[in-house]
């Protein structure tokens, strides 16, 4: 059996919200309420939801770069969520991240070699290597070798999203977070920095873990996907399967929400109504039931997954009594 | 004459002065909106598309900004030479606008009643008792929930949306006759999104009222628009109704945009990219701007500025070299 990659067993982070003097503790924000998922070596986890609904904690909590409350992290099969810092530093080799703003990511007074190095010196690589090693990734990730003594303010967002990926790539990691990578980035260049990604995939067999709040782009490059919502994850399934057979009243919603290019002139976009309420103390039972339209009064009570068919797990009661 | 466009632009330059030359923003741009038409400026980043939409206002910060040359006709009235005093009654009475991030855009200090009350009382005459009751129609129009609640809340105390409603709000006040939407539903998320575009679909069904409206999203652009003006570096590259270029597009550039869409139907392929990125405004390249990024230019693409070529129904296109080869 091939080991997952990644393996996320009921993740939590609660943030406490203090008020007051004595700074007493008034409330939970439920960022990542008991999260579960896995990725496969050479594989794609897609990671939708709105902003607010704790996608980018969890990737904060799996790089260790936040502490989780609860749950588990098992990275090649390890534990890493008690690691100490020290013990984590092979693990970090491992994995990378990329940034969702390429202008706010990159160090100002770096210039990129000195940017894409700066793991190589951590790992403690000798000088001409890590300058044959910065040469080669900027060749790529598709920049030329001149532009390696540029500082950021002189390239294109899309160049700096590249220097971003070098970077990444830089330790050699297994498996690759890309936190939004393209949404700053204008339409021609997301298309360059998505191809970039893939090729980069089948080249290193490398794992991404992709956030995004775009259903396009995470249907265009995801084996698998998961919705996420409020801290809980609502729909998890192949993304074939999730997109021509969503179980779940949001991600119905949300993509039915998706402005497409194929639809017929001025039709009218199914409309959710309500915003994303606050993570604060949300209610118990299903995080979704204040703007969903099947709302009954089971939804008030704790719901589970169910498997609807091979793989594909939703978390409604209405989709489960259907099978 | 019949029929005359509400908005016309014609042959607009704007140029801004910078230490180290001149960018050249608008590069000579016409285009027109009808009555109760969506019209839709579509282009990346720096391609000059909330500075068209700004000197419709009156809004070019000057300096650095001059409009150097072109005219902007209005209800038949040629609004850059207006004073300013004649600008203030259009602004926000026969034309409002609708900025990207509702945040920066209202002012932290004054109540939500306040504000959407502001545009009433400078341009129009009625007791305070009327203003209130038009504040809270306003805002049950633009889908604001308890409306008495929100008169006195503050910016910070709503949602993304909530704001954007209340801009909204703000800019039908006066019931202008033309709205510019300058990217309204960017910084939101999709469903919310999808709530706003439907918004602004429901301003058109009931009422003779324009948007003009811009944005970089092709999504959107094809839920909201009847016409359509792509612009690339400072000139319109193509138009044509939503349905004509989003069937056949007729510039390399418009293809390309389409091409490099992700979507799921497209998994599995890998995406056509459009080399290149955009060209900074200070610096562009001679002949077709899009030459250096495009994979159908030839020689006389790097010399000529291109004409633009009449595919009939309303459709033009930039690109002659695409034309003639239809021709053939």
């Amino acid at each position: 059996m091939i080991k997952n990659t990644l393996e996320v067993k009921n993740l939590k982070k609660y943030f406490k919200v203090q008020s007051g003097f004595l700074k007493k503790t008034t409330g939970n924000i439920k960022a990542v309420d008991g999260i579960d998922f896995e990725i496969k070596p050479g594989q794609t986890l897609g990671l939708v939801g709105e902003s607010g609904c704790g996608k980018t904690t969890a990737a904060q909590l799996i790089l260790r770069l936040l502490n989780s409350d609860e749950g588990q992290i098992l990275f090649n099969g390890k534990d890493i969520s008690s690691l100490t810092q020290k013990e984590l530093l092979p693990v970090r080799k491992e994995m990378q991240i990329i940034f969702q703003d390429p202008y706010g990511s990159l160090n100002p007074r770096m210039t990129a070699s000195q940017s894409i190095e700066e793991g190589l010196r951590v790992l403690g690589l000798k000088r001409s290597e890590r300058k044959a090693r910065v040469r080669e990734l900027l060749q790529i990730v598709g920049l030329s070798a001149g532009n390696q003594d540029r500082y950021p303010h002189e390239f294109s967002g899309g160049q700096r999203q590249r220097i971003g990926i070098a970077r990444a790539l830089s330790v050699e990691p297994r498996l690759i977070i890309c936190d939004e990578p393209i949404s700053a980035l204008d339409v021609s260049i997301q298309a360059q920095i998505i191809n970039l990604l893939k090729d980069l995939q089948e080249e290193l067999a490398l794992s991404y873990l992709f956030i995004s709040h775009d259903l396009n782009v995470v249907g265009y490059l995801s084996d698998q996907v998961a919705v996420m919502y409020l801290g809980h994850i609502m729909e998890h399934a192949g993304t074939e399967e999730l997109f021509n057979n969503p179980g779940h009243p949001y991600t119905k919603a949300l993509l039915a929400s998706v402005p497409d290019i194929d639809t017929d002139h001025k039709l009218d976009l199914k409309i959710l109504g309500g915003d994303v309420p606050s993570p604060l103390d949300p209610p118990p039972g299903c995080k979704f039931q204040g703007r969903c339209q099947f709302f009954e009064e089971r939804c008030t009570r704790t719901v589970e997954f169910k498997e609807i068919s091979k793989g594909h797990l939703v978390r409604c009661w209405k989709a489960a009594a259907k099978v | 004459m019949i029929n005359l466009p509400l908005l016309s632009v014609n042959d607009l330059h704007v140029h801004f002065y910078q230490r180290h030359g001149i960018a050249r923003v608008v590069e000579g741009i016409s285009f027109n909106v009808k009555k109760g038409e969506t019209v839709c400026l579509v282009g990346e980043s720096g391609c000059g598309k909330t500075v068209s939409a700004l000197s419709i206002l009156g809004l070019v910060p000057d300096p650095p900004g001059e409009i150097v040359k072109g005219e902007i006709l209005f209800n038949g009235r040629n609004i850059l030479s207006c004073k300013e005093r004649e600008l203030q009654k259009i602004r926000g009475n026969q034309i409002a606008m609708v900025f990207q991030e509702p945040l920066t855009s209202l002012n932290p200090v004054f109540t939500i009643g306040d504000q959407i009350r502001e545009p009433i009382r400078t341009h129009q005459t009625l007791s305070k008792d009327k203003q209130r009751q038009k504040c809270l129609q306003l805002m049950k129009d633009v889908g604001l929930p308890d409306p008495e609640e929100r008169l006195n809340a503050y910016p910070h105390q709503l949602s993304g949306g909530q704001r954007q409603r209340v801009m909204i709000a703000m800019a039908l006040a006066c019931e202008p006759e033309l709205i510019i939407a300058d990217e309204p539903t960017t910084a939101l998320d999709v469903t919310v999104q999808a709530q706003i575009l439907h918004l602004f679909n429901s301003f058109q069904k009931n009422g003779d009222r324009s948007i003009l409206y811009i944005t970089h999203d092709l999504g959107v652009v094809a839920n909201v628009a009847d016409r359509i003006y792509i612009m690339y570096a400072g000139n319109i590259v193509e138009e044509g109704s939503t349905w004509q270029v989003f069937q056949n597009p007729r510039h390399p550039y418009t293809m390309g945009l389409l091409a490099a869409l992700p979507q799921r139907g497209k998994r599995g392929t890998r995406l056509i990219s459009i080399p290149g990125s955009v060209p900074n405004p200070a610096f562009k390249a001679s002949g077709c701007p899009f030459h250096p990024r495009c994979n159908l230019a030839v020689q006389i693409c790097q010399e000529q500025f291109p004409e633009m070529c009449n595919y009939g129904e309303g459709q033009m296109s930039r690109c002659p070299v695409l034309f003639e080869r239809g021709l053939n």
